[in-house]
């Protein structure tokens, strides 16, 4: 079946625009984009530094996730992610509604898998570092939450 | 005359036949292993590569060194920074 759905929603590690062009995604816009009734978490547990957490998202009623919303060039490009994000054995990719410029955009984002979340996992600074690197997409007050994450220097 | 520089290497690659993200996938972890100065050769097919590997080396701080279109393969040599 053909993909329609034009969008992708960063709200980890991809916020990086950069890091995101470095894995050949191809997109013509990025905006800012809200998630409401999901919160922030990093409770995936990473591939490479199995003791830090990765970015995920969960289902939270009356929270806000804030992201950076990438229109793709074109719908395929999205399988490329799935690569790096290991879907779909950590990381599931589904359809979520957000809300960008007041209007609604249906778009893909990925949900971690339950085998890989661990709820005592904190993120490597450089990790969030990431994160940080959208901040332009970004409000003061997330980031200013973002920055104040305790963070393993590893 | 100028040396032939895709004979100067310490590591080779040949990813004919995949497209996109596959070359840079294969690519990333092999200049994971590799040291810093060490140099990779790459044979390609897929014509985006080009692009993905000049991204690729400006963001992870690698250096292009060559790229070159052939008419059946492209050949590029990043060095490892």
């Amino acid at each position: 079946m053909p993909l329609t759905v034009q969008h992708y929603f960063a709200y980890g590690s991809n916020m990086n625009s950069d890091r995101v062009t470095e894995r050949c995604l191809r997109y013509d816009q990025v905006a800012s984009a809200r998630l409401d009734g999901f919160a922030l978490r990093f409770n995936k547990r990473s591939r490479k530094l199995p003791v830090s957490g990765r970015a995920n998202i969960v289902q939270k009623d009356g929270a806000t996730v804030f992201g950076v919303l990438y229109r793709l060039e074109h719908p395929n490009e999205i399988v490329k992610m799935d690569r790096f994000e290991h879907a779909p054995i950590d990381y599931r990719r589904l359809i979520v509604e957000v809300e960008a410029d007041g209007q609604a955009v249906a778009c893909w984002t990925y949900f971690a898998n339950q085998r890989v979340v661990d709820n005592s996992l904190v993120p490597q600074q450089s990790y969030l570092n990431h994160l940080l690197a959208g901040k332009k997409y970004l409000p003061e007050e997330y980031v200013d939450e973002l920055e104040s994450i305790v963070c393993t220097n590893t | 005359m100028n040396e032939d520089t895709s004979t100067n290497f310490d590591h080779k690659l040949d990813t004919s036949g995949l497209n996109c993200p596959e070359p840079l996938m294969i690519v990333r972890n092999k200049v994971r292993e590799m040291r810093q100065g060490e140099r990779l050769l790459i044979l390609a097919t897929d014509p985006s590569t080009h692009r993905d590997f000049s991204n690729f080396c400006r963001f992870m701080g690698h250096t292009l060194e060559m790229a070159e279109t052939g008419p059946l393969v492209n050949k590029y040599i990043i060095r490892k920074g």
